[in-house]
Parts: C-alpha cells; structure tokens; sequence
C-alpha cells in the first residue's frame, strides 16, 4: 500500500513539473521592414485671380494685382515664373488690342515648400503717359489670347 | 579595390537617380487673366484769342476759365504740358496751319 502511495504521488509530481514546463512562455521573433517611398509635389493651392487695369490715354499709371497660394511638400524647393520674357520676377508684355504696355512682377521667384499653403503676389503696373490704339471711346481686350497669362511653378 | 566599388556604385547610384522620374523637373500651370480698358479720352480743338477758350471735342463743348498762352506751356518734346488740370496740350502741325490739341480724359 505504501509502494502504491509513493508511486501515485512521484507521478503527480512528475505531471506538475511537466505542466509548469509547458506553461512558460516562449516568444519567437521575426522582422519585418516598413518601406516608405514618397513623392513630393507642388499645388497651386489658390490659382492666381484676375487683374483689371484701366487706362485712360495720356494718363496716370494703371495699377492691380493679383494673390495666388503655392502648397509644396516640406522641403521641396521650387521656382515661379510667368510667361514671357522678363528677369528676375519682371516681366514685360505689350497687349496687341490696345498697344498697350505693362510689366507684371512676382513677389518672389523661388521658395522652399513648408507642407502649408503660402500666398505669393503678382503686381500690375502700365505705364503713365501712353497713347494706345482705339478707334472709340473705349476698347478692352476681352477675349483676346494675349489677355490670358500663365503662372508656371517647376519643382 | 574596395574604393573602386565604392565609386562605381556611387556612379550607379547617381546615375539612377538621374534616370528617375524623381530627379526629373516638374511643373504646374495656372492661367489668369489681365484685363485691359482703355479709354482713349477727346480730342480737343482749341479756339484761339479768347479769353476764355472755348474748346470743341468729340462729346460736346469744354469751356475752360483760365487763359491758355502759349509762354505759359512747357515744351516736352512734340507737346506741351503742364498748364491747367487737363491732361495733356499738343502743338499740331500741318501744311496750313498750326494748332494746339487739348487732350481731355473722362
């Protein structure tokens, strides 16, 4: 009876030992990568708003501008420039409706994107003194090719 | 020889970046317009020896208080300016006869 009492309770300590063993945690490991790969873009948040210049020959300067909003990623440099011919943000154009010149002039050239939206500015100014060419009282050019100008940002 | 490695994955390197649409300029385009009035104002006949001018242009009759003499305007190259509020005076010359133009804007 002893032997038999003895043997049953070698065995439970056997399972118990063996049940603590399986009850440890065991953690296995494995790596993995997280590959990130980004473009970096400009948007012309706020396309650029129209400028209306009145003139009066012989008259004073005509004067406007135009806001436009320019969003880069962080860090991203870029580059404004208009159409036409024109040095360091000034540009000269002469409006085939009515011969009259003017000069449009950034506010800057070139920037660093920030990740938010900056406003940049486009001054109008045509000159004092101008005769023009109209056959009336008064001409626009409305409608005409040249009235539209063109923004242009390179990144 | 490593260093050779080194500098021909360094070429490699560049040059895929250069081959890369990344390394490629890129632009955006926005159009505006810039609108363009002119009025082109009246030309004006002036009656000479009066005291007060009285001056015809293509909407009506402008009549003028002050006195226009001729020594009282400054010559600037083919015109005259500076007398009065109006915008520009011009000597007009033609085989009979010369006058002075009075430019009005409106």
């Amino acid at each position: 009876m002893k032997k038999v009492l003895m043997a049953m309770a070698l065995a439970s300590a056997t399972l118990f030992t063996s049940m603590q063993a399986s009850a440890t945690p065991v953690n296995k490991t494995a790596n993995f990568n997280v590959n990130i790969g980004m473009t970096s873009v400009c948007v012309i948040s706020t396309g650029p708003s129209d400028i209306a210049l009145t003139y009066t020959s012989f008259g004073a300067a005509a004067t406007g501008s135009s806001g436009f909003g320019v969003t880069c990623t962080n860090s991203l440099p870029f580059t404004m420039s208009l159409d036409g011919s024109g040095t360091a943000g000034a540009y000269t154009y002469t409006d085939t409706t009515t011969n009259l010149g003017y000069t449009l002039t950034l506010s800057k050239v070139s920037d660093t994107g920030t990740g938010a939206e900056v406003t940049y500015s486009i001054g109008a100014n045509m000159g004092a003194g101008q005769s023009g060419t109209c056959a009336t009282a008064g001409c626009n050019n409305t409608g005409a090719a040249d009235a539209k100008r063109t923004l242009t940002i390179t990144y | 020889m490593t260093e050779l490695r080194s500098q021909r994955a360094a070429a490699l390197a560049a040059a895929l970046l250069l081959a890369s649409p990344l390394a490629q300029a890129r632009q955006l385009a926005a159009t505006f317009d810039v609108g363009i009035t002119l009025h082109t104002g009246a030309t004006c006949g002036l009656a000479p020896s009066s005291t007060v001018p009285q001056v015809r242009c293509q909407s009506g009759d402008f009549v003028f208080g002050a006195l226009l003499r001729r020594d009282q305007l400054v010559l600037d190259g083919d015109g005259f300016a500076g007398l009065g509020t109006t915008a520009e005076y011009r000597v007009v010359s033609t085989p009979q006869q010369q006058y002075l133009e009075l430019v009005v804007g409106w």
